[in-house]
């Protein structure tokens, strides 16, 4: 039976951090953006407390739960700038709310 | 731990998040993300890290997935959802996969092995360690602080102006 060690995690997070990312690049909507954006922060929460749990340091988690904090206001605020676009422009397709955009 | 637990949790988070950028109607991503964000708890809780995988279904699941689905009912996002053109996804897919083969030559490249296996995290440690004045009490106040100002920040942002 192999040993799951820390470097398994590592490459499981770069794998869910590069969906997330991908999906933030390609991503017509606004919504998605905002889910993309969650994926790519749960990939570092997963690094966190994969360094905190092999190395017996709590720190990691700490910071882990302050990042999942953060995320939940970041979520707040996405949402409300984008009800808030969706009222001027009628839309949250990204490719078409460009008017400050060249 | 075991791989067999540990490759059936990994995978069904990697296929869900693969799920929420590629289905069709978002509402379907939004519930690929649900199954992504309670895996990902799974693999809090395999990590002995029980209470960020409470915090996780809480916080996340709880929280962030019904705003989710609030802000993709009250934009009706699908109606006006099309798969992204070719010429969109290319630099993309470059980008990400640039990315993640740098990082995993990056890990490949390292040793890991001096750290050990994985230890149980208690919760009343974590309670010493956020609590404590020496060491994360004042950025666990300054939280306090940016979670208002974010609850503030949506109550303006989200309000109909004067007038209409």
């Amino acid at each position: 039976m192999i040993e799951v060690t820390v470097f398994y995690y590592l490459v499981l997070s770069v794998i869910i951090f590069s969906i997330g990312a991908y999906g933030m690049l390609s991503s017509k909507n606004g919504v998605r953006l905002l889910m993309s954006i969650e994926i790519m922060l749960n990939a570092v929460n997963i690094n966190l407390v994969a360094f905190s749990s092999f190395q017996g340091n709590l720190t990691g988690q700490v910071f882990a739960a302050f990042t999942i904090a953060i995320a939940a206001a970041e979520a707040t605020v996405g949402l409300a700038i984008l009800l808030a676009l969706y009222r001027s422009f009628g839309t949250v397709n990204l490719r078409k709310i460009s008017k400050m955009r060249w | 731990m075991n791989i067999i637990v540990f490759s059936i949790i990994s995978a069904i988070t990697i296929l869900s998040a693969i799920g929420v950028i590629s289905s069709q109607r978002i509402m379907h991503s939004v519930l690929s993300l649900a199954v992504m964000l309670l895996s990902v708890a799974a693999v809090y809780a395999i990590l002995n890290a029980e209470f960020l995988a409470v915090i996780q279904v809480l916080v996340y699941t709880g929280g962030v997935i019904v705003l989710l689905l609030f802000a993709t009912m009250l934009t009706r996002s699908d109606l006006q959802l099309k798969r992204e053109q070719p010429s969109d996804i290319k630099p993309a897919v470059a980008a990400a996969s640039i990315f993640a083969i740098g990082l995993l030559f990056y890990i490949v490249g390292n040793n890991w092995k001096s750290l050990g296996p994985a230890v149980v995290g208690s919760v009343k440690n974590i309670g010493m360690l956020i609590f404590n004045v020496k060491k994360d009490v004042i950025p666990f106040e300054i939280i306090s602080l940016v979670l208002l100002a974010a609850m503030v920040g949506a109550i303006f942002l989200g309000r109909k102006e004067a007038g209409q």
